[in-house]
C-alpha cells in the first residue's frame, strides 16, 4: 500500500515527518467510494503556514459538512520530500487518504502571498498534472484558486481553470453544485468552465481576451465567451454573525505558525490605510456577536483542548464589544489554564487597557504600527495614529512594566523623502528615552525593535497606481536608516529589497508576467519566500528568457486613466472612490472610518446590496 | 492536590511525532477530558505533568510513563475513562494508579530502557543467523565500543558499551529481530539507533535509517 510505502520508506529520511501524517485529530477521513465530488485544497506553502491559515478551517469544514462531497488536504512538501517523491516516482499526495492528487475531481489552490506562485506550479507538476490549464482537458481535475492574491489573477490566468474572487464559504458550495452535475452529464471542460463562468464570483481567464499596448501596459481586456460577464464582482458573506464557523478544527501534531483556536470577530477594516489591500477587499466590516463568540469559544476548547484562543480580525481592538468580550473569555477560561490573546493592536491607550487584560494570563509582545516616520507621511497612508498617540501608548506600556516593544514601519510609501526616514530614527529615538525614563531600575531589560517593510503597491487599494522604488533606492533607505539606528536598545529587522521587488511585479503584474513565473519554475525557484531557497539571479535569468522587464510592472507609475489588469474584477470598491483617495492621499488630506463616521462612499455597500454591522455600539459605548 | 502516576502508549499513528509534541497532544487530551490539572505557580504557570523519559522521533511506545497532579481528587478509574474518551488516535492509557505525594520524580528514578528493534539487512545483502549471533557476541564481548552520535552540536564521537546491559537477536523472515536494555536518562543515554551503528561498525550490514523501534518497558535498578 502506498500509504506503508511512504511512512515506512520516505518519513524516516525527512525532517518533520509528522507534516505528512495526515492522521490529526479532528481530521477527517471519508469514505473515497461513497463521495460524489472529491476537492483537495492546495496550500501553496509548507503545513505549519498552510495549517495556521483560517481559510482552509473554514472551507474543510463546509465541504466535509456535505454528504456529497469530501476535501483533504495537501500542502507544499519540503525540498527534501519532494527529492524523494520524485526519486521514486510517487505523485503528490493528498494527506487523508494518501490518494493521488490527480484523482481528485478539484485541487483547489488558495493564494495567499505572491511569493509562493511557483510553488503552485511545482505542486500541479508533482501531482503529474500539466502546469498549463490549456494543455489539460476532462481526464484532469479542475484546478481552481482562490484568496486575497485572486483579486488580480492575471499573473496566474495561465496555470488556472477558474478563479474564486471573495470570500469562500457561500460561493464554494455554488461551485460544487455547478462541477457535481457536470461530472454526471460528463460534460466538456470547456462546458463546465461555460456553467462556472455564470456563478457570481467566478473568473475563467480563457474566456477574456487582452489587447496590449506594450509589455507592462493593456489596451482593453473583453470576454470572447457568451457566457463570461463583462466584470467578475466578489462574493461575500452577508452575515457572518450567523455563517457557519468550524467548531472542530484540526489540531496540528507538529508546532505551526498559529497554534490555537483562532476565534475570527470580526470580518473586514474600513480604517482605510492607503497600501492595505486587506482593508479594501474584505469590505465592509461584519462582527460577530459576543454571545455567538463565547458559544464558539466553549466549544472550540472542548474539541481541541487548545491551552489559547487569539480574538483573530484585521483589527480587533476595533471590535465594538471587545472589551465586554475579552473580560467574559478571561473570567471563564484563566482559572483553566487558557489564554485569551489579541494579535492585532492599535496605538492608542484603549489598546493598553486590553492588553492589560489580556496579561492576567500572559504577557504578549506589543506591537505598534505607526508606519511612517512623520505626521506628514502618516497623513498620506491615512493611517490615524499620531505621534502623541503612539508615546502615549507604549509609555503606559512602560509604566506597567513592558520592557520591549516592536515598531513597525514602511520604507519607500509614496512622497516619502529623507525627512521621513529620519523621522522613523526619531520616534524610535523617543521610545527608547521614554522607556529608560519610565523603567527605572529595569531600563537595563528595555528592547524596541524596528522592523521596515517595503512599500508594495497592490491591486484594488488607492496606491495601486503608485510606482515601488527600484532595489537600489530600497536598499540605500535600509542602510540610511541602519546608520540612523544605531543605538544598543534598538534592533533593526529589514525586508529583503529582492524579494518585495518580485511581489510588486506579481501584485500588479498582467497576464504576459505568467511566463516568468514558468520559467522561474523550470529553472529552479520554488519556496521563494525562503531565504535558503530564494534565488535572485535565477529570476532574472527568467525574466531575461521571456524577455521581460520587472521594472516595467514594479517601478512604473501606473496612468490613473491606463486600464489596470484586474479592471474586470470588481472588489465592491470602486475604482472612481480608490483614485479620488489617491488625490487626497497627494494633498495629505486624510479619510475618517465610516464606522466611527459617516459613510466614505468607497461603494461596496450599495454595489453588493450588504451594510455595515456593528454588533455593540450602544451596548458598549463608542469607542 | 492529588498525584497520579500513567502509563500510556504511543502507537504507529503517532511515531513521528517528537517528544515536544507528544507531551502537547497529551496535555491537550487532559484538557479535552475536563481533568483539572494542576497548575505552577508563578509568571509562566505551566500545568504539573511529567513525563518519565523522552521518545525520539519514529519510535513506538508501549509503556511510556507520567506523573500528573491535579487540582482536586478523582477516583483513578475516572481519570482513566475520562482520558481514553479524549486521546487521539495512537495514544493510549493503559492504567492510571494513585500515587503516594512523597513518591519521587520519574525523571529522578528510571534509568533503564527495554527495545524491541526490527531492522532488515541494507539491499543486496544478507544476514543470517550465524553472522547476526557472531556481531551480537563481539558487541558484549567489548570493554568499549565507540559510535557517532548526533548532537545538537554536530557529529560526536562517543562510547556506548557500558549503557548496554543486554543484547539479543533473532531472525523472523527478512526480519532481523533485537532486543536490547539500554541506560536512559541525562546521564549516558543510549538510543537503540547507537547500538545498531555499533553492530553496524562490527560488520553487521543493516539498514538503519528504516529500523522500526519499540520501547517495551521502562523501569529502574
Ligand atoms: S460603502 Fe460606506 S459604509 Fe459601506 S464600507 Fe464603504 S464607506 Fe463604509
Amino acid at each position: 500500500m502506498m500509504r506503508d510505502f511512504i511512512r515506512n520508506r520516505l518519513l524516516p529520511k525527512v525532517l518533520k515527518p509528522a507534516r505528512y501524517l495526515g492522521t490529526e485529530l479532528n481530521s477527517i477521513h471519508k469514505d473515497w467510494d461513497r463521495v460524489d465530488l472529491k476537492v483537495v485544497f492546495a496550500f501553496p506553502d509548507v503545513y505549519e503556514i498552510g495549517m495556521s491559515h483560517l481559510g482552509l478551517r473554514i472551507l474543510y469544514h463546509v465541504v466535509n459538512k456535505r454528504p456529497d462531497t469530501l476535501m483533504e488536504r495537501v500542502f507544499a512538501p519540503w525540498v527534501d520530500m519532494e527529492e524523494l517523491l520524485r526519486q521514486q516516482n510517487i505523485p503528490l499526495f493528498a494527506l487523508e487518504s494518501y490518494k493521488p492528487v490527480k484523482e481528485f475531481d478539484i485541487v483547489a489552490f488558495t493564494l495567499q502571498y505572491e511569493m509562493s506562485f511557483t510553488n503552485i506550479l511545482n505542486m500541479l507538476d508533482l501531482a503529474g498534472i500539466p502546469v498549463r490549464a490549456g494543455d489539460r482537458d476532462e481526464s484532469y481535475p479542475l484546478v481552481i484558486a482562490g484568496g486575497p492574491c485572486a483579486y488580480n489573477p492575471e499573473p496566474l490566468a495561465d496555470f488556472i481553470d477558474a478563479f474564486v474572487i471573495g470570500e469562500g464559504e457561500e460561493v464554494f458550495y455554488e461551485v460544487l453544485d455547478v462541477v457535481k452535475t457536470a461530472k454526471q452529464e460528463k460534460l466538456s471542460r470547456t462546458g463546465l468552465l461555460e456553467r462556472l463562468a455564470q456563478v457570481q464570483g467566478v473568473y475563467v481567464p480563457r474566456f477574456y481576451d487582452v489587447d496590449y499596448k506594450d509589455d507592462a501596459a493593456i489596451a482593453g481586456i473583453r470576454p470572447n465567451n457568451p457566457n463570461a460577464p463583462a466584470k467578475v464582482t466578489k462574493r461575500l458573506v452577508r452575515n457572518i454573525d450567523e455563517a457557519d464557523f468550524p467548531t472542530s478544527p484540526i489540531v496540528p501534531y507538529l508546532e505551526v505558525v498559529h497554534n490555537r483556536i483562532m476565534l475570527e470577530v470580526l470580518r473586514g477594516c474600513s480604517r482605510g490605510c492607503r497600501f492595505c489591500q486587506a482593508g479594501m477587499i474584505y469590505r465592509p466590516v461584519r462582527e460577530k456577536s459576543p454571545e455567538t463568540l463565547l458559544r464558539q469559544a466553549e466549544e472550540l476548547v472542548a474539541n481541541t483542548g487548545y491551552d489559547e484562543i487569539s480574538l483573530s480580525s484585521l483589527s480587533t481592538a476595533d471590535y465594538s464589544c471587545v472589551e465586554e468580550t475579552l473580560k467574559k473569555l478571561l473570567d471563564i477560561y484563566s482559572g483553566h489554564g487558557v489564554n485569551v490573546s489579541l494579535p492585532s493592536l492599535r496605538a492608542d491607550a484603549f489598546s493598553i487597557e486590553l492588553a492589560k487584560e489580556v496579561q492576567r494570563v500572559r504577557r504578549p509582545t506589543l506591537t505598534f504600527a505607526p508606519e511612517a516616520g512623520t505626521q506628514r507621511l502618516r497623513d498620506v497612508i491615512n493611517k490615524g495614529v499620531t505621534e502623541e498617540d503612539l508615546l502615549a501608548a507604549t509609555g503606559a506600556a512602560f509604566k506597567e512594566g513592558w520592557t520591549a516593544v516592536k515598531l513597525y514601519f514602511m520604507i519607500g510609501l509614496p512622497t516619502e523623502t529623507e525627512e521621513d526616514l529620519r523621522g522613523i530614527a526619531e520616534l524610535a529615538g523617543k521610545v527608547v528615552a521614554l522607556g529608560q525614563r519610565e523603567l527605572g531600575a529595569k531600563a537595563g531589560r528595555l528592547k524596541v525593535t524596528v522592523s521596515a517593510s517595503s512599500f508594495v503597491p497592490k491591486a484594488h487599494t488607492p496606491f495601486q497606481w503608485e510606482p515601488q522604488n527600484d532595489i537600489d533606492t530600497l536598499k540605500e533607505k535600509q542602510r540610511f536608516l541602519a546608520g540612523l539606528l544605531k543605538n544598543r536598545k534598538i534592533k533593526f529587522n529589514w525586508h529583503d529589497a529582492e524579494l518585495s521587488f518580485l511581489e510588486a511585479v506579481f501584485s500588479r503584474g498582467n497576464r504576459k508576467v505568467g511566463r516568468v513565473l514558468e520559467a522561474a519554475w523550470r529553472r529552479g525557484c520554488k519556496f521563494d519566500s525562503w531565504n535558503e531557497q530564494f534565488s535572485y539571479d535565477k529570476w532574472m535569468a527568467a525574466f531575461a528568457d521571456v524577455r521581460l522587464t520587472p521594472e516595467a510592472f514594479a517601478c512604473r507609475r501606473f496612468g490613473v486613466e491606463e486600464v489596470l489588469p484586474w479592471d474586470h474584477i470588481d472588489a465592491g470598491v470602486g475604482k472612481k472612490f480608490l483614485a479620488k483617495e489617491y488625490e487626497a492621499a497627494l494633498k495629505g488630506a486624510t479619510t475618517l472610518d465610516c464606522r466611527f463616521d459617516r459613510c466614505t462612499g468607497c461603494g461596496v455597500c450599495p454595489n453588493l446590496g450588504v451594510d455595515l454591522d456593528i454588533k455593540g455600539r450602544e451596548a458598549c459605548g463608542p469607542v | 492536590m492529588a498525584r497520579y502516576r500513567l502509563e500510556i502508549c504511543k502507537g504507529e499513528e503517532v511515531r513521528f511525532i517528537s517528544h515536544l509534541d507528544f507531551m502537547k497532544a497529551f496535555e491537550r487530551a487532559l484538557r479535552r477530558a475536563k481533568i483539572p490539572v494542576a497548575f505552577s505557580e508563578g509568571f509562566n504557570p505551566h500545568p504539573k505533568i511529567a513525563f518519565a523519559s523522552a521518545l525520539p522521533v519514529g519510535v513506538t511506545s508501549a509503556c511510556e510513563l507520567v506523573d500528573l497532579e491535579l487540582q482536586e481528587e478523582l477516583p483513578a478509574a475516572e481519570v482513566k475513562q475520562r482520558l481514553e474518551k479524549a486521546l487521539p488516535p495512537g495514544i493510549k492509557v493503559n492504567a492510571v494508579n494513585r500515587c503516594h505525594d512523597k513518591q519521587p520524580a520519574l525523571m529522578a528514578v528510571i534509568n533503564r530502557s527495554e527495545y524491541l528493534v526490527r531492522v532488515q539487512a541494507i539491499p543486496d545483502a544478507v544476514i543470517h543467523y550465524q553472522l547476526l549471533q557472531e556481531a551480537i557476541k563481539s558487541f558484549l564481548g567489548k570493554d568499549a565500543l565507540v559510535v557517532e552520535k548526533k548532537t545538537k552540536k554536530g557529529l560526536r564521537e562517543r562510547d556506548i558499551r557500558k549503557g548496554v546491559y543486554s543484547l539479543r537477536g533473532w531472525l523472523e523472515g527478512n526480519d532481523i529481530m533485537l532486543e536490547m536494555v539500554l541506560q536512559t536518562g541525562t546521564e549516558g543515554n543510549v538510543r537503540p539507533e547507537d547500538v545498531l551503528s555499533g553492530l553496524i561498525s562490527l560488520g553487521l550490514p543493516l539498514d538503519k535509517d528504516f529500523a522500526r523501534v519499540h520501547r517495551t518497558r521502562l523501569f529502574s535498578v
